[in-house]
């Protein structure tokens, strides 16, 4: 399974799933199935993504799950 | 091979997985059973006017075809109907998924059919079984139809039963 911060990204911007949608040229339904990780982009379509936010392609999908914020935020208070 | 009915709108109607598992259910199963009681029950009566088998017959037919036009402009009709330069990869991945998977039933119920034929045709110089075989124009005729609605309709059947539902609307 491929994981990805798009919710994550999408609510930072204040994007709906339909203007994010249409500026990669998918269905705005695509992209809910998307960030539910039922459908698993093809390389162009990440590639897209990736641009169209300006982050690198392992910032957006993984094969591992993504440390939750807080986690990380609480991981970087102790040390 | 599907085909899906575009309004003038261009807008797919709004179609419930629950109302998509009903109704592929429905087309599939009311069109072959309506053509059995038709066969089984041809004119059962002495009075002509009471044609029981034929009107029972032609009511289970009309409802699959009822089932497939509520669908024949929906969503799931669309991803399997629609020209493909108008789906998006997700939506070309799930047709893929159900046009293989319905080839697959069209195939083997099209294997098993001949092979029933073979054997009835067999058997008809026999006196040991006598199997039923189309003969008239009506018998080939309906087949037609029901090929022709399997076709239509298993890829959709596919979508209703598997698809995940769709994420809620913002």
């Amino acid at each position: 399974m491929v994981h990805n911060r798009l919710p994550v990204l999408r609510a930072e911007r204040g994007l709906s799933r339909k203007a994010l949608a249409e500026a990669v040229g998918v269905n705005y339904q695509t992209i809910g199935y998307l960030e539910r990780g039922d459908f698993n982009p093809s390389l162009e379509l990440a590639l897209k993504l990736s641009a169209y936010f300006g982050l690198p392609i392992e910032m957006l999908f993984s094969l591992k799950p993504f440390t939750p914020l807080s986690q990380m935020a609480n991981d970087k208070g102790d040390t | 091979m599907s085909i899906f009915y575009r309004g003038r709108s261009g807008k797919t109607q709004a179609r419930s997985p629950a109302m998509m598992k009903w109704a592929t259910s429905i087309a599939l199963l009311a069109y072959p059973a309506g053509c059995l009681i038709q066969l089984l029950f041809p004119d059962t009566t002495e009075r002509p006017d009471l044609r029981f088998g034929e009107a029972a017959g032609l009511i289970l037919v009309a409802t699959s075809l009822f089932a497939f036009a509520t669908f024949a402009a929906s969503s799931f009709q669309r991803i399997v109907g629609e020209e493909t330069d108008k789906l998006d990869e997700f939506e070309m991945e799930l047709r893929r998924k159900a046009h293989a998977f319905s080839y697959q039933v069209f195939a083997s119920l099209t294997l098993l059919f001949i092979i029933y034929l073979g054997i009835s045709s067999d058997l008809l110089d026999s006196d040991r079984l006598t199997l039923w075989h189309p003969q008239t124009y009506n018998h080939w005729n309906a087949l037609f139809w029901g090929a022709t609605l399997y076709a239509l309709v298993l890829p959709t059947a596919y979508l209703a039963w598997t698809m995940p539902a769709a994420p809620e609307d913002e």
